[in-house]
């Protein structure tokens, strides 16, 4: 059956896209008549043209007859034995920025740290990446956002000074009796941890307190309150049949997005012959890439989860002959939900994103019916990455406010903007004496304390980290720090007059706490980067008796019919942290494909309502935000994304899209990113976003092909049926290229791509792609070599949804090869269609003549351009370039080249030992980065390859197949775990 | 309009431009003689010891400067018998080798690093190093008459008296038949001169802790300083007047040496011919024969082709270029005539995209040792010491560069393809100043590119190319070129 897909709502009605309208013909007048006006204007345009002409004989005279620049070759005066110049080193390292966990290898040439790998050695992350973490290298050399000296009162000042005068100050208020609080988020660094706990035997009175924005204290409380254990359990999306998850974007931005994803994509596999997949209900208002890449998904206002939540259990009782609860809403789909969990009974895994103990509890307590606890849910080795409770911050600014605190030290923590009560934290901080920021970058909360003792970046630090009980990782430094920058473990260390440095002392707790053992262990794990202990089997049984006050509490909530606003964590830019980033600024929301903003996503029945559309703005609480009317978005819900809008964060990040933190709320001892009464209104005036949504519609043809389970196992090339009838008519009057070595192709299963966006800032680093700003992006100038395209389907309230990363596709008969005048796109004898930047003359002709219009052209020297101010224009920030890709000039056309730098390395490697290419040495980087490995790449000519045997795969296909193309890059059939009748 | 190049014409490291005069070669051997005649025998046995220490032991032995890599050799005349002494230059090993306790404590003392034999040096020569060891005295602080620390601020004329002595205007009080700016050019060279340049002295001058020039003009160290100096006895004013005009010589620097510009001639004296001849054709008429004309613009036209062509060809092309060094190193030394390995400097060939250039511990692996240059005495080696020192490295100039957008990679030729370093660099070994053999064009890469026959069957990387190894088999082609295995697409080279 034919699904009819789209890409906006705007399409589906048939309607005119809005498009960008600046600098268009204004009404009225056509072309001629302007440029008759413009000719008017400028008379003489002979005598011009003649000066422009003699001007340009000049300059090029005068350009010809200059010297050869001198260069100079400086060599090391001596050489340490580890560097090679040209050639780059690996260090294994870990990424953790307070709430997200990576194992990670940072790619160093000549001394610069120049790209992030995914370490393949951790279990917990396997080699996979997220956006946040590929960006990450960026933020570095970010010379204006970082601190480059301590201060005080916002002056630089010396260590040894502010040192003298912050211990005497800790020491006064300590014997006064008075308390020191040190806020820091999530700490998983074993090292870090007993450090503090000796920073505070040593000054009685110091206190620690985590405080993260987006906290899952809820589910730690209920944990509590059901095991005994304030954790967050393992939960194992592998071992998975049937998922349902409420509100939790486990793909995308929840607890351990990468990790999820790996194992999720276990489960979604059908390339090894395996005959299921998983069943997975998504139960959620904003539409995430998790509810996208459901099996069903059910669109709900927040305020009804806990309704849904006492149904299941209800259902689920009575199939296990418990009692029921009360409350309980009547939702159609849970009774079908219900016996499919209960079928999977020990296979089976509810989650809940939610932050109400409450519902937590409930969902303790349905996945204790399904006996999913020690099979799904593990609680051997849990995740340590999430430790905040919440009441503690609310009871520390109740403090603050009370002056009863000496002393603030602020530690990877932004409450001035990430706080729900601001203005409390503000007047609190102003009553502290001693107030410390160990931030790194120039933040909000600066503003308000007196001294600044800046840290390192993380890929300036030594570091150690334990996300999962039992799973340690080490970060070491992989270039000096570029400023007068200091750990604040070392910080810590001198305060407390300490012999030695932090590294010293990591050292010696790693040898005699975790590893026990010498120097040659220390050094393995160091190289390795992680070091995992064998866990031991920790069974939980749940108390069940808490069930029933949990249920009559969540019962007892009054149905809400107001609008509601939900808070989330986008994709790019989660937490806020980040924000500053320009690579993640213009990474476009997977789902909306917006970027350089954050909006309020309203259905297209609740946008009438208000009587407001796409363009329009909308007030809430106050805080003007513009419309993006999102399909999928449930009815009566507003969801804006957080981690904008910041004040004093850096020219990034400043003035981007506004904060919605102040509209969260704290509810019954925990922080919610929700806000179920939030005031909203029409308000006036009108807002463009900037969207890559329409810049590249392939029209009502094949593009996406789709199945359902039943039909694949039936017969695997279901819905790919054309493929085999186009391989039919291929037919050609030329001769066919023959490819005697290697013939490169890639394979991309759209079933295990989850639409992270990942690959897509893993290619940005890895190519030297510039960001264009806003603007540029409007104009629909986005100079991304790979994009992912997400194309709806379906009923516009709760669409289907699906995700394409495209790049070139390398077509082995390339429309744009032939039509370039100067063959500066031609063939490659490998089957790569490439591009000789200095032959480009900038015709734009290929770009016309791509079917699949991933060509993109330089309008600018992005590189030098200071109206591009982003990661480019400086010596400091262009360090982050990689030496072994052009940064392309103006006005040449530029592609995916299949990351041909990576090909080359790996001949030449296998070419120096003598032996052949190994499948799967070369991973281009967005392969490298693909967290649940959806992207292939290989040698076609090597029949054993994996890439080959995906060839073969029936469910495999070529875009636009149809024109003769013949791309190197195919696609394996979308299957849903669906009914045939349901799609 | 085009790159200056230099070319190496004139290899005679001493002769300089103007030549020697034939009034001073006299002079100077007349001073030699006197000089010769007036040293007693007893200075002249000291000097011998003197050089001889300087050559064989100062490496690693000082007289009262404490122990380096040997032990300290004040008073150890005293310490130990003559003889002994004598036995254990010659022979240390034997020594201790036989049990000698004193040869064998004294091995174990200095971290069991047994001293060099020289078995080469006669009893003579021996006992005139240890005869100057004995009689060696601390040198007294000479007291000079000038300010000798003075680095800037001399007066005009003191500049001027020192300009016109450097040059050979006014001469040496105490003779000497040369001026110092006869060897120390400052014009720069389109030779090879092994002596510092002016600039280079004035540079070295202004350094901090840079050259005294009051000691290394009064008391040369090195062989070949000794033998260029030797016939000049300046006092301390003139030094002091020489000193003042490198100061302020190290402002100026070199000029540039002009090159008569012979294309340009060229292009003006086939313009004035075709200008010439088109006048006659069409208005004065004195040439009978048309031909003539015709004849003379077809060939001005053709002379002005070529030129502008060749021109255009080469413009932004190095071939030849061979700038002036910090350093002047000589490959032909260090490759050719001591059969020193390319690899051993230019270690990362193998491995990385660029060859490397040695860091300065590269060199210093053997200039440790080896102190004074055969040509160019000390003051070259001494500038790697001196980047050592203040940690500044060298600043080498690059004479092979390609575009930014072209990735070359060492290894794949060198390692990889096994094409030897000379292909592409030509006879380095017989290179005194390095230059640019080849033209590094994007030609010159593709012809080498169709031409060169890939090592196949040996390597195998290469059996992944199944279908050229059947027609190999099949015997449609004899062996497979770069340009078969992808040699001439874009993407091997741009990207």
């Amino acid at each position: 059956m034919e699904k009819k897909y789209w890409k906006s709502p705007a399409e589906v009605n048939n309607q005119a896209e809005h498009t960008y309208k600046e600098n268009l013909i204004p009404e009225g007048k056509n072309l001629l008549d302007l440029i008759d006006e413009e000719i008017a204007q400028k008379p003489s345009s002979r005598r011009n043209f003649l000066k422009f002409c003699g001007f340009s004989f000049a300059t090029a005279a005068i350009a010809s007859s200059c010297e050869n620049p001198v260069k100079k070759a400086i060599p090391y005066l001596n050489k340490p034995e580890d560097v090679t110049p040209g050639m780059a080193s690996h260090y294994a390292s870990t990424y953790f920025d307070g709430s997200e966990y990576n194992s990670i290898l940072v790619k160093v040439r000549d001394g610069r740290p120049i790209k992030i790998e995914g370490n393949a050695l951790s279990s917990v992350t396997t080699g996979g990446t997220s956006a946040r973490v590929q960006a990450s290298v960026l933020s570095l050399y970010d010379g204006l956002a970082r601190h480059k000296n301590p201060l005080k009162d916002g002056a630089d000042a010396d260590w040894v000074g502010v040192d003298a005068e912050i211990l005497a100050s800790i020491k006064e208020i300590s014997a006064a009796g008075g308390s020191v609080v040190l806020l820091t988020s999530n700490i998983i660094s074993p090292s870090t941890k007993s450090l503090i706990e000796e920073f505070k035997s040593t000054f009685p009175g110091v206190k620690h307190i985590v405080y993260d924005p987006a906290s899952v204290s809820g589910m730690l409380i209920a944990n509590r309150e059901s095991y005994g254990k304030a954790v967050v359990p393992d939960y194992r999306f592998d071992r998975a049949d049937v998922i349902a998850a409420f509100s939790a974007d486990f793909l995308g931005t929840w607890l351990a997005p990468v990790e999820y994803t790996a194992r999720y994509a276990q489960n979604r596999s059908l390339t090894n012959n395996e005959k299921k997949l998983s069943y997975h209900i998504q139960f959620e208002s904003g539409l995430t890439i998790t509810g996208s890449k459901a099996d069903k998904r059910v669109a709900v206002k927040p305020s009804e989860e806990a309704g849904l939540l006492l149904q299941l259990y209800n259902e689920l009782a009575a199939k296990s002959g418990q009692a029921a609860v009360a409350g309980g809403s009547s939702h159609a789909s849970i009774p079908e939900l219900a016996s499919k969990l209960w079928e999977a009974k020990g296979k089976s895994l509810v989650i809940s994103g939610s932050n109400d103990p409450n519902q937590q509890i409930i969902v303790n307590a349905i996945n204790n019916l399904l006996e999913n606890n020690n099979a799904t849910i593990d609680f051997s080795a849990p995740l340590l990455t999430k430790q905040a409770f919440d009441s503690e911050m609310e009871e520390l600014v109740g403090q603050m406010n009370a002056g009863s605190i000496g002393g603030l030290i602020l530690w990877n923590v932004n409450p001035v903007y990430d706080y729900y009560n601001p203005r409390a934290f503000i007047s609190g901080i102003k009553k502290v004496k001693l107030s410390v920021s160990f931030n790194s970058v120039i933040d909000e909360s600066q503003e308000f304390v007196k001294y600044v003792l800046p840290a390192h970046h993380f890929l300036e630090s030594w570091d150690d980290a334990e996300p999962r009980t039992g799973y340690f990782s080490l970060a070491q430094p992989a270039i000096r720090p570029l400023f007068n920058t200091r750990q604040p473990q070392d910080t810590l260390l001198k305060w407390m007059t300490k012999e030695g440095d932090y590294y010293t002392y990591l050292k010696n707790f790693w040898m005699t706490s975790i590893l026990k053992a010498g120097e040659a262990e220390w050094k393995t794990a160091l190289q390795n980067g992680v070091f995992e202990l064998a866990s031991s089997e920790v069974a939980v049984s749940m108390n069940t008796g808490i069930v029933s006050d949990a249920s009559s509490a969540l019962a007892a909530t009054s149905a809400n019919s107001g609008i509601e606003t939900i808070l989330y964590n986008n994709i790019p830019i989660g937490n806020g942290m980040h924000t500053n980033n320009p690579w993640l600024m213009e990474l476009p929301d997977p789902v909306s494909k917006v970027c350089w903003d954050n909006f309020a996503s309203i259905s297209s029945e609740t946008a009438a309502e208000l009587g407001v559309s796409t363009g329009n703005l909308v007030k809430i609480n106050d805080i003007e935000l513009p419309v993006f009317i999102q399909p999928g978005q449930a009815a009566k819900t507003i969801s804006v994304a957080v981690g904008y809008g910041h004040k004093r964060f850096g020219k990034v990040a400043d003035e981007v899209g506004k904060n919605v933190y102040p509209v969260t709320t704290f509810e019954n001892g925990t922080r919610r990113l929700l806000n179920l009464s939030a005031k909203v209104d029409k308000a006036d005036g009108k807002y463009q976003l900037a969207s890559t949504q329409m810049h590249s519609n392939m029209e009502g043809r094949p593009i996406v092909r789709e199945t359902v389970l039943g039909s694949y196992l039936e017969s695997p090339d279901s819905g790919n049926e054309l493929h085999e009838e186009f391989e039919k008519k291929h037919v050609t009057l030329y001769k066919e290229t023959e490819y005697k070595g290697h013939h490169w192709a890639m394979a991309i299963d759209l079933n295990k791509c989850t639409g992270c966006s990942t690959c897509v800032v893993a290619c940005q680093a890895e190519n030297n792609i510039p960001v264009v700003g806003k603007d540029e992006v409007m104009k629909t100038r986005i100079m991304h070599w790979m994009r992912i395209d997400r194309y709806y389907a379906g009923d516009e309230k709760n669409p289907e949804v699906v995700f394409q990363p495209l790049m070139c596709q390398h077509c082995d008969n390339a429309p744009c090869e032939n039509v370039c005048p100067v063959s500066a796109t031609n063939h490659s004898s490998e089957g790569l269609n490439q591009m000789a930047y200095n032959r480009c003359i900038g015709t734009k002709y290929c770009i016309n003549n791509c079917p699949y219009k991933v060509r993109r052209f330089n309008w600018f020297r992005y590189a030098t351009n200071n109206k591009f101010d982003y990661n480019m224009n400086t010596d400091l920030s262009r360090m982050v370039l990689n030496p072994d890709v052009t940064v392309r000039e103006r006005g040449v056309v530029e592609k995916c080249s299949f990351c041909i730098q990576r090909i080359q390395e790996k001949k030449l490697l296998a070419k120096t030992e003598g032996r052949p290419l190994q499948d799967g040495e070369i991973i281009p980087a967005c392969g490298q980065a693909c967290p649940s490995k959806a992207i292939v790449f290989g040698d076609l000519n090597d029949m054993e390859s994996q890439v080959s045997k995906l060839f073969k795969d029936k469910r495999n296909y070529h875009l636009l197949e149809e024109l003769h193309t013949l791309p190197s890059v195919g696609y394996l059939t979308l299957v849903r775990n669906t009914d045939k009748n349901e799609s | 309009m085009i790159k200056k190049y230099i070319h190496l014409q004139n290899m005679n490291p001493t002769a300089s431009k103007s030549g020697f005069r034939p009034t001073g070669i006299i002079l100077a051997a007349l001073l030699t003689i006197f000089f010769f005649i007036a040293d007693s025998g007893i200075a002249k046995a000291q000097n011998e010891g003197k050089q001889l220490f300087e050559k064989n032991c100062q490496v690693c032995h000082k007289i009262g400067g404490g122990k380096l890599v040997g032990p300290e050799l004040l008073g150890v005349t005293e310490r130990r018998e003559r003889d002994w002494i004598a036995k254990f230059i010659r022979n240390s090993k034997a020594m201790i080798d036989a049990g000698d306790p004193i040869a064998v404590k004294v091995y174990e003392e200095n971290n069991k690093v047994p001293m060099l034999t020289f078995t080469n040096l006669s009893d003579g020569e021996i006992n005139s190093i240890i005869d100057y060891i004995e009689k060696w005295e601390p040198e007294k602080e000479k007291v000079f008459t000038v300010d000798i620390n003075k680095r800037e601020g001399f007066a005009h004329s003191e500049i001027l008296r020192g300009e016109r002595m450097f040059y050979g205007l006014i001469p040496f009080e105490q003779g000497g038949s040369t001026s110092c700016a006869s060897c120390h050019n400052t014009v720069t060279s389109d030779s090879l001169n092994w002596n510092p340049s002016a600039a280079d002295l004035a540079s070295s001058f202004m350094e901090k802790d840079g050259m005294n020039i009051y000691k290394s003009m009064g008391d040369p160290t090195s062989d070949v300083m000794r033998k260029a100096h030797g016939e000049y006895k300046l006092t301390e004013q003139e030094i002091f007047y020489i000193s003042a005009f490198l100061s302020e010589f190290s402002h100026e620097g070199l000029t540039e040496h002009k090159i008569f510009p012979n294309k340009l001639m060229l292009f003006i004296l086939f313009a004035f011919l075709m200008t010439l001849a088109l006048i006659d054709l069409i208005f004065t008429k004195k040439i009978k024969y048309r031909v003539i004309h015709v004849v003379v613009i077809l060939v001005g036209l053709a002379v002005h082709m070529n030129l502008a062509v060749v021109e255009a060809q080469s413009l932004s092309r190095t071939q030849d270029y061979a700038p002036d060094q910090p350093i002047k190193f000589s490959h032909k030394i260090h490759a050719g005539d001591n059969k020193t390995d390319c690899r051993y400097c230019h270690s990362l060939v193998d491995y990385s995209k660029s060859a490397g250039i040695p860091s300065n511990n590269v060199c210093l692996n053997c200039h440790n040792v080896v102190l004074s240059g055969r040509n160019s005495g000390k003051f070259e080696i001494n500038k790697i010491h001196r980047a050592a020192k203040t940690g500044k490295p060298i600043e080498w100039i690059r004479i092979h560069n390609l575009p930014d957008h072209v990735f070359f990679s060492h290894a794949q030729h060198a390692n990889a393809g096994k094409i030897k370093c000379e292909k592409c660099h030509g006879d380095v070994a017989g290179m005194n100043i390095m230059k640019q053999f080849s033209d590094l064009s994007m030609g010159w890469c593709v012809n080498c590119h169709r031409d060169t026959k890939v090592n196949f069957n040996d390597n195998k990387y290469y059996s992944s190319y199944k279908k050229l190894h059947e027609e190999l088999q099949a015997g449609t082609i004899d062996s497979v070129t770069v340009e078969q295995i992808g040699g001439l697409d874009c993407m091997k080279c741009h990207y």
